[in-house]
C-alpha cells in the first residue's frame, strides 16, 4: 500500500531531517513509527502526504507517486496532524460535510458513517457548534471522523492519541483494527510504547533521521519489550 | 528587573513586525518578504509626507500659520482615530497569545499598557509623518523661539495619547457589547460598520465646511475662523496651539497633564474589565443539541467556495478592512446620484471638471473595488489550517479559483450596481453608459487575479493576529496598491493629458486590464500551494 524507498529530506541550511529510510506497509498492516522529539518523524509523515516537497527517494501510494500524481494519492489518503488545526468558524458537522464533498462520498455514506462513529466518540450533540468551542480532544475526534468518512486506503496519523481520552482512545484503536480488516492500512507516529507495542504488527524506529529498527513487532522485540528496544536504539551511538 | 510593560511590548511588536527575518543568514523568503514591506511603507510614508508638507506650505502662504498646529494636531488625531478603532479588536483583545499572557506573573494593567504601547508606536509614526512636515513649513514661513522645537516634539509625542484611548475605548465598547450577544463576530461587524459610517461622514461634514471656509474673501479673518472651528471641535488642539504661537508652558502643561490623566484613567477602568470582555469574546455558547438528519452533497468546488465566504464573513477585521472599499464605492454612487452637479464639479478642482466627471467616475468606482481585494490576504488567512487543504486530493488551482470566485462574489454585483447608478445619472450617450459599466466589470477580473498572485508570492501563514495579515502584511499592502493605481492611473491621465477622449481611454485600459488578468490567470493556474 505505502512504499518508501531511499527517503531523504534536507532542509534550507543543510540540516538533514531524514537520510535514506526504506519501507513499506502493507494491506492490513498497523505500522507504529516510533523515535524521539525531532527524530524526523513528521517530516516523514508529511512528505507521504504531500504536504512536503522531496528531492531525493520515492514515496508511492499502492505503486502511485506522491510526487508524479499527488491527487491520486491523496484520494486513497486520509491524513491527521499531531495539532488538529480545523477550521473554527465553521460547525463540526460542516466540516465533516465539507471533507465529505472533497471526496465525493454520496450523501447516504457519509451520514451513516458519521452518525456511527458521531456515537462512538460521543461527539454527535455538538456537531451543530463552531468548532472554535471544541476542546482539543473534541477537535481531535472530529478530525479522525473526518478523516474515515472516506474510507481511506491509507490512513496516516502524527500522534493521534495526544488530548483524547481514555475511552476515545479505545474507539481510536478499535476503528484503525477494523479498517485494517476491510483492506487499509494505517501508518502512525507515537510516543506511547505500549499502545504500539499491543496495536502494530509493524514497526519502525527512527533516530536523527536513520532508520534504526524495522520489521514485524514480535520479531523485535522478542521476549523483551518495545521499552527496552527503545532504550537499546536511544543508547546506540 | 527589567520593566515589563516593554518586555511584552516589544515582544509583541517582534512577533508582528517580523524583525526575526532579518536574522536568517542569505536571503529568504521571508526576508524579501520584510523589504518589500519596507519599500511598500517607504512609499506611503513619502507620499503622507510630502502631501502634509503641501498643505503646511499652502497654509503658510496663506497667511494661516496660527492654524497650522491645531489642524495638523486634529488631521493626525483624525487619522489615528480611523484606524485605531479597527485593529483595537485583535490588537488589545482576542489575541492568540492571551492565554499565554495572561498566565505570565504581570499586572492586567501591564498587559494592556503592553498592548497600548505597541499601538501607541506604530500610531506615532503616523503623527510623525504628519505633524514633522508641517512643523518643518512652519519654520521656514516663520520667526520661531528656541522654545518652539521642544514643544513641537512634545506634541508629536503627546499627540497620539488621546485619539488612541478614545479608539481602544470605541473598540472595547464595542466588543464588550457584541459579546453579550449569541452572534459576537456578527455584531462586531455591524457596530464598528456604523462606527465608520458616521465617522465618514462627519468628516465629509467638517470637510464641506472647512471648504467653504476657503471661499471667503475676507482672507484676514479666514484663519480666526478655521482655528475655532477646530478648536471647538478638539479642544486640546487649542491647548497646543497657544504652547506653539505663544511659548505657553502652562498649555503644554495641560495638554501633557490632560492626555497622561486621560490615559491612566483608561488604564485604570479596562483593567477592570479586560477579563470579562476576553472571556466574553474566547467563550462560544454551544447547544450540544445537533441531531444528525440530512446532508446535503456538493461539488469540491462550491465546498471550498462556501467555506470561503464563510470564513470572510466570520472575522468582523476581514469585512471592515477588506469591505472597506464596497461601502465606499456604495456610498459614492448613491451621492452621486443624488447629489447636485455643482457640488459633485467642486470637489474635482480643474477646469472643464462638468465635462471630466463622466470620463472619471468608472474609473473612481475601479480604484475603490481595488480596495476589496480578498484574495490578496486569503490564503494567508489560512494559517494554521494550511495543511487541510494541502493534505486534501484538490489541485492548487481549484483552491485559487475558488477563492477568487469568492472575492468576485463581492465585486461584481457592487461593480454593476454602482455603475448602472452613475450611468443613470451620467451616461451622456449609450456608449458612456458602456463604458460607465463596462470598464468597473472588467476591472473586477483583474483585482482577484492579481491579489492571488501577490499572495502566492508573498503570504504567510505563521502568523498571531490575523490583523496583522488583514491591515499590515506585505501581501495586503501590494494587494491595494497594484489593483488601486491600475484605477488611479486613466484618472491622472484624464486630469493631466488634453484631449484623451474616454472611449480611448477606456479601451485602452480596459486592453491592458484583461491582458494583465490573463497573463496572471496562467501564472496562478500554474503556481504550488
Amino acid at each position: 500500500m505505502l512504499q518508501i524507498k531511499n527517503f531523504s529530506k534536507t532542509y534550507k541550511g543543510g540540516k538533514k531531517a531524514v537520510n535514506n529510510l526504506s519501507l513499506t506497509v502493507e494491506v492490513g498492516d498497523i505500522l507504529g513509527f516510533i523515535g524521539h522529539n525531532g527524530a524526523g518523524k513528521s517530516t516523514t509523515i508529511k512528505s507521504v502526504v504531500g504536504i512536503l516537497d522531496f528531492e531525493e527517494g520515492e514515496i508511492t501510494i499502492n505503486n502511485i507517486s506522491i510526487k508524479t500524481q499527488p491527487l491520486a494519492c491523496k484520494k486513497m489518503m486520509a491524513y491527521i496532524p499531531d495539532n488538529p488545526d480545523l477550521y473554527e468558524h465553521l460547525t463540526g458537522i460542516q466540516y465533516l460535510n465539507f471533507i465529505a464533498d472533497i471526496f465525493g462520498v454520496p450523501a447516504k455514506e457519509r451520514i451513516d458513517c458519521i452518525q456511527k462513529y458521531g456515537k462512538a466518540f460521543e461527539i454527535t450533540a455538538a456537531l451543530g457548534d463552531v468548532i472554535s468551542s471544541y476542546s482539543h480532544g473534541m477537535k481531535q475526534k472530529v478530525a479522525i471522523i473526518a478523516a474515515l468518512v472516506h474510507k481511506p486506503k491509507l490512513l496516516i496519523l502524527d500522534e493521534p492519541f495526544v488530548g483524547l481520552d481514555p475511552k476515545a482512545a479505545i474507539t481510536l484503536k478499535n476503528a484503525m483494527r477494523e479498517l485494517c480488516a476491510e483492506g487499509s492500512a494505517v501508518f502512525f507516529s507515537t510516543h506511547v510504547l505500549e499502545v504500539a507495542e499491543k496495536l502494530c504488527n509493524k514497526i519502525a524506529m527512527i533516530k536523527s533521521g536513520n532508520l534504526m529498527a524495522y520489521g514485524d513487532t514480535q520479531d523485535l522485540i522478542k521476549d523483551g519489550s518495545l521499552e527496552e528496544l527503545f532504550m537499546e536504539v536511544a543508547d546506540e551511538k | 528587573m527589567k520593566n515589563n510593560t516593554l518586555l511584552l511590548c516589544k515582544a509583541l511588536l517582534i512577533n508582528q513586525l517580523k524583525f526575526n527575518a532579518l536574522k536568517n543568514k542569505g536571503y529568504s523568503r521571508n526576508k524579501g518578504r520584510f523589504y518589500l514591506m519596507l519599500v511598500v511603507v517607504v512609499i506611503l510614508s513619502a507620499s503622507l509626507m510630502g502631501y502634509a508638507y503641501m498643505i503646511g506650505v499652502s497654509f503658510s502662504v496663506m497667511g494661516l500659520s496660527e492654524v497650522l498646529p491645531a489642524y495638523g494636531l486634529v488631521v493626525s488625531s483624525f487619522l489615528l482615530l480611523f484606524f485605531t478603532v479597527l485593529k483595537s479588536n485583535g490588537t488589545l483583545f482576542a489575541l492568540k497569545d492571551y492565554e499565554m499572557v495572561m498566565s505570565l506573573p504581570v499586572k492586567t494593567s501591564t498587559i494592556i499598557a503592553s498592548r497600548f504601547l505597541a499601538m501607541y508606536a506604530l500610531n506615532l509614526c503616523m503623527v510623525i509623518l504628519v505633524m514633522l512636515p508641517m512643523g518643518l513649513a512652519y519654520i521656514q514661513h516663520n520667526t520661531v523661539s528656541a522654545l518652539f522645537y521642544p514643544i513641537w516634539l512634545v506634541g508629536m509625542l503627546i499627540a497620539p495619547l488621546f485619539p488612541t484611548t478614545i479608539a481602544a475605548i470605541i473598540g472595547a465598547l464595542i466588543v464588550w457589547v457584541a459579546s453579550k450577544f449569541r452572534h459576537t463576530n456578527a455584531l462586531v461587524t455591524i457596530f464598528s460598520l456604523l462606527f465608520l459610517m458616521a465617522f465618514l461622514s462627519l468628516s465629509f461634514f467638517v470637510g464641506k465646511v472647512d471648504q467653504s471656509s476657503f471661499t471667503t474673501e475676507d482672507m484676514t479673518n479666514m484663519g480666526g475662523m478655521i482655528g475655532d472651528m477646530i478648536n471647538d471641535l478638539y479642544p486640546l488642539a487649542s491647548l497646543f496651539t497657544e504652547a506653539v504661537i505663544e511659548n505657553n508652558i502652562i498649555s503644554l502643561g495641560i495638554f501633557i497633564g490632560f492626555s497622561m490623566a486621560w490615559y491612566l484613567l483608561f488604564l485604570a477602568l479596562l483593567s477592570k474589565k479586560y477579563k470579562a470582555i476576553n472571556t466574553a469574546l474566547f467563550t462560544h455558547r454551544t447547544r450540544s443539541d445537533y441531531q444528525l438528519n440530512t446532508l446535503q452533497e456538493g461539488t469540491p468546488m462550491k465546498a471550498l467556495y462556501k467555506k470561503e465566504l464563510k470564513r470572510f464573513f466570520s472575522s468582523s477585521v476581514y469585512v471592515l478592512n477588506v469591505g472597506m472599499g464596497l461601502i465606499m464605492a456604495w456610498t459614492l454612487s448613491i451621492a452621486a446620484l443624488f447629489l447636485p452637479t455643482e457640488m459633485i464639479v467642486e470637489m474635482i478642482p480643474m477646469e472643464g471638471a462638468e465635462r471630466l466627471i463622466e470620463s472619471i467616475l468608472p474609473f473612481v468606482i475601479c480604484a475603490l473595488l481595488g480596495m476589496s481585494c480578498t484574495a490578496c490576504v486569503s490564503l494567508s488567512l489560512e494559517g494554521k489550517n494550511i495543511w487541510i487543504l494541502q493534505s486534501l486530493p484538490i489541485s492548487p488551482k481549484t483552491i485559487f479559483q475558488s477563492k477568487m470566485l469568492v472575492n468576485l462574489t463581492l465585486l461584481v454585483p457592487t461593480a454593476l450596481t454602482c455603475s448602472l447608478l452613475l450611468s443613470i445619472r451620467f451616461a451622456s450617450s449609450f456608449l458612456s453608459a458602456l463604458i460607465i459599466i463596462g470598464v468597473p466589470l472588467i476591472y473586477c477580473l483583474f483585482i482577484p487575479v492579481w491579489g492571488m498572485f501577490i499572495d502566492i508570492k508573498l503570504g504567510y501563514y505563521d502568523w498571531v493576529s490575523e490583523t496583522a495579515i488583514i491591515k499590515q502584511s506585505a501581501n495586503a499592502l501590494a494587494g491595494l496598491i497594484g489593483s488601486g493605481l491600475l484605477g488611479l492611473l486613466p484618472i491622472v491621465l484624464i486630469l493631466f493629458v488634453d484631449g484623451l477622449s474616454l472611449l480611448v481611454i477606456a479601451v485602452v485600459a480596459s486592453l491592458v486590464i484583461l491582458s494583465a488578468s490573463g497573463f496572471l490567470y496562467k501564472l496562478v493556474g500554474n503556481a504550488s500551494l
